[in-house]
């Protein structure tokens, strides 16, 4: 497999909740994406918009059952003799609020419960613990016999992504994992994932509601409303249509709002700027002449 | 087992709000009319008793416009338990019961296998009131907001104040269940997504299937457990932030009335009960 | 006019008998004034969300007294009144909602407090608009959105017809749509006269109050209104906390031009001053200037 094809494929995919039940809702419409090896992509959307649903397709916990593809690592997701345990090894998934899925008294234990399931020895099991707590920022030899419920809040969460590292995926999904989060845990959160991108060269999808977030960490971003793609394009592209973003109950960042005014009172400023400093640039040139 | 979506077979406790003669009906009746019925039931061990009383369930349902499919779809889940106590039934009761009027006709016998009629006619009675108390529950609480159940239920328990029954606190408790098990259901499917994600096989493999599974019920209870904890933690701040001191000086917003419909429904539900229980060894089968 | 709260010296240790006792705030000292618009902003641990529940008597001071409307909050008799005059609204929408039908966790605050059905009834339906949820007045709180169960918890506690209200962090689950209209509905109730003390992480809901307090390690460290406490940026960085992003681009432009001001805070003012400036210096025209 070569590494121009993408590692994750979704075309027009639809997907119905509580199908065959009063409660019958359409969830996806259409949605379409694609994720090449390496690459750091951010999908926003409003609450509601599909989002969680549609990563939930990248680990096979929702199969593509109407209409659409879903193509994960070369394999299509709607044929039932897809090996989904190896799919869900290299695709790992955090949930929203991930501290929710601890369970064992000490973190360690906790930690390991991926590697086990993996069949793995000891040993490999340990090293991989060690790796992933480490990398988290949750040091191995001080946190492993810790109890789990003793934690603060952001220490449970870091546990629960190494649980998910420790699997040693190829691609790391994160579903909403700021929210709640205050914002100098929000940096830290947005810099390791930064550093797991950088260091170990996982493939991410970053999911959220935030515009600041996507400016952070990723490159390319894809925004869903009503269960469909309805934006897509590098970070500064998109960030250059407030009005489009609103219209799609995303907040626009004050930045975006600025430069676009000023663009449209006529002044010949860059309207991709995505950070304050990349503003602060762009407007001096028009100070500074 | 790979469809996670919980929040369809949740039927208990979900209130459905379509228009319907039962909807409209006040709660202390409905209540009555599930007591009336209930007491019918246990007094009826007959095939035919059972017919009956699972057509009248069944009538209920419809008159309530509630979707009989949506009500079974919550059977779903206890489908493998209710196999698995009628085989037992089945197989192992011969001797606990004899059919009123007949005497005990082993159909089968080998070692502790001991089928006879009267084994087969527990099972068979066994299902039919599973699905009469299915029916009866599930409309109850399909049809009744969880306030109006428990006004209704606080409103029938009051007399018994004076001997030091809780009636309020219950029927508050009560509220409160009903209106987190859709919430934790929704925690419990992100749950077992989230460990099924790391890797937790929940389809059971047969080898060594049970130490598993009582490993992975490990990893779904305890989660549950303390996010109901925590919630309930909050929930008993914000309540008290609202004033909530108790039962004693509250009014009531919502505000019962029996209509004519109500007299007639309990009167005819009333006069069938005790049809029923009067009759019970009357029935031919 | 007369304080509606007054914090004074207030100390509060969590678990006050253990060795280590936590010290969650430090003598600190508040006043508010009906109709204020008071946002405390700080991180998590710097005592914000244990001073809220100070202000409805859910913790009660260690050292020092909180007054609401000059009831102590110490005194049990005092706790019914205290709590239908300051509301609160929580952080995890559904966890503060008790019935299973919206109207009627409206009126769960009003029973409590005993008043009459009629005028239930009435409380109900002015808080269902002036919240916008008279749509889904006999909906099921669970499946509504975010947004809709904080309004909803907004609702319950206007129609205890409480002259403050507490927002406890309460857009932190929330997306920026549902953050909107919770913060849409507040603006409207502080219009109309209702007090309003929100407790949050994000620095750009500053922007809303008359007044903003800076919170750290149990203390107060900043007071005053928005627009002085956006100017000292440097302190605010060191207490790692944001600017609005007008502000930090305003603060930037002020350093390489000490003529352009640097407490812009809205996006109009700043689209507004960088026009001003620009114009002036005549585009198209390039010139060296020192940086």
């Amino acid at each position: 497999m070569s590494d121009q094809q993408p590692v994750i494929q979704v075309n027009q995919l639809y997907h119905t909740y509580l199908r065959g039940t009063p409660f019958e809702v359409q969830g996806l419409s259409g949605a379409d994406l694609e994720i090449r090896r390496g690459e750091v992509v951010g999908i926003i959307g409003r609450t509601g918009a599909g989002k969680s649903t549609i990563v939930q397709h990248f680990n096979g916990l929702i199969r593509p059952r109407e209409r659409g593809k879903v193509i994960v690592l070369g394999q299509d997701m709607a044929d039932p003799t897809v090996n989904v345990r190896s799919i869900r090894q290299k695709v790992g998934l955090v949930f929203q609020y991930p501290e929710a899925q601890l369970f064992e008294r000490l973190v360690g234990d906790d930690v390991a419960f991926g590697p086990f399931k993996m069949g793995l020895k000891l040993d490999e099991v340990r090293d991989r613990v060690r790796w992933a707590m480490n990398i988290v920022g949750l040091p191995f030899e001080k946190f492993k016999d810790r109890f789990t419920f003793s934690l603060s809040g952001g220490e449970m969460r870091k546990a629960a992504i190494a649980g998910v590292l420790a699997l040693r995926p190829e691609i790391l999904v994160l579903d909403e994992s700021t929210s709640g989060v205050d914002p100098r845990g929000r940096k830290e959160l947005l810099a390791d994932i930064r550093k797991l991108h950088e260091e170990e060269g996982l493939t991410i999808v970053f999911v959220s509601t935030n515009m600041e977030d996507m400016a952070a960490l990723v490159d390319r971003v894809y925004a869903v409303d009503g269960g469909k793609t309805v934006m897509s394009g590098s970070t500064g592209e998109i960030f250059s249509q407030p009005e489009e973003l609103r219209r799609h109950g995303l907040g626009a960042p004050q930045i975006t709002d600025v430069m676009h005014q000023l663009k449209q009172r006529g002044f010949p400023v860059n309207e991709r700027c995505v950070t304050v400093a990349q503003a602060e640039d762009e407007v001096w040139k028009i100070l500074n002449s | 087992m790979e469809d996670f979506e919980f929040l369809r077979n949740v039927t208990i406790g979900q209130y459905l709000p379509f228009h319907s003669i039962v909807h409209r009906l006040d709660p202390r009746t409905k209540i009555t009319v599930m007591l009336l019925m209930v007491i019918a039931i246990t007094f009826n061990m007959s095939y035919t008793a059972n017919v009956i009383l699972l057509i009248v369930s069944f009538a209920f349902v419809i008159l309530s416009n509630v979707p009989p499919g949506y009500i079974l779809s919550g059977v779903k889940p206890a489908v493998p338990l209710i196999i698995t106590l009628a085989l037992l039934q089945l197989l192992f009761y011969g001797d606990q019961y004899v059919p009123a009027k007949t005497v005990s006709v082993t159909l089968f016998k080998w070692g502790w296998i001991h089928v006879t009629n009267g084994s087969v006619q527990l099972v068979v009675v066994s299902t039919l009131r599973f699905l009469q108390l299915m029916f009866l529950a599930s409309l109850l609480t399909n049809t009744t907001t969880t306030t109006h159940l428990t006004h209704g239920m606080e409103d029938m328990l009051r007399p018994f104040a004076r001997f030091g029954v809780p009636g309020h606190e219950l029927s508050l408790v009560g509220t409160i269940a009903l209106r987190f098990v859709p919430i934790l259901a929704e925690q419990l499917e992100i749950v077992m997504k989230a460990q099924v994600s790391r890797g937790a096989d929940l389809g059971g493999q047969s080898k060594l299937a049970f130490v598993q599974t009582a490993r992975m019920m490990t990893a779904l209870v305890v989660p549950l457990f303390i996010d109901a904890l925590r919630r309930g933690e909050d929930l008993i701040l914000a309540m008290e932030a609202r004033c909530y001191v108790g039962g004693q000086g509250r009014s009531h917003m919502v505000q019962l009335h029996l209509s004519r419909a109500d007299y007639i429904a309990m009167g005819s539900v009333l006069i069938f009960a005790i049809f029923m229980v009067a009759f019970q060894n009357g029935f031919p089968v | 006019m007369e304080p509606i709260i007054q914090v004074n010296d207030v100390t509060f240790l969590y678990n006050p008998d253990a060795p280590n006792p936590v010290q969650a705030l430090c003598d600190v000292n508040l006043t508010i004034y009906p109709g204020d618009y008071v946002v405390i902003v700080g991180h998590n641990g710097s005592g914000k969300s244990t001073l809220a529940k100070h202000l409805n008597a859910l913790l009660q001071p260690t050292k020092g007294d909180v007054l609401i409307r000059g009831l102590d909050t110490r005194v049990p008799a005092n706790l019914l009144d205290i709590r239908s005059t300051v509301g609160m609204v929580f952080q995890v929408p559904d966890n503060q909602i008790v019935a299973t039908v919206v109207q009627e966790d409206i009126a769960f605050g009003p029973e409590n407090l005993g008043v009459p059905r009629e005028e239930i009834l009435a409380r109900v339906d002015w808080a269902l608009r002036v919240t916008g949820l008279e749509a889904v007045r006999t909906h099921a709180p669970h499946l509504l959105s975010g947004g809709q169960k904080q309004r909803v918890a907004i609702a319950g506690v206007i129609a205890m017809k409480s002259a403050v209200i507490v927002l406890d962090e309460a857009t932190a689950y929330l997306d920026p749509v549902g953050r909107e209209d919770v913060l849409r509905v507040v603006r409207e109730l502080n219009s109309q006269g209702v007090t309003v003390v929100a407790i949050t992480h994000f620095m750009h809901e500053a922007l809303d109050g008359n007044r903003v307090i800076v919170m750290e390690a149990g203390k107060i460290v900043m007071d005053g209104t928005p627009r002085e406490i956006f100017a000292r940026a440097d302190e605010l960085r060191e207490l790692q906390l944001d600017v609005p992003q007008t502000t930090d681009l305003a603060y930037r432009l002020h350093q390489r031009l000490p003529a352009f001001p640097s407490d812009l805070l809205t996006v109009p003012e700043t689209v507004d001053a960088i026009s001003k400036f620009a114009q002036p210096l005549g585009l198209g025209q390039r010139k060296e200037m020192a940086v």
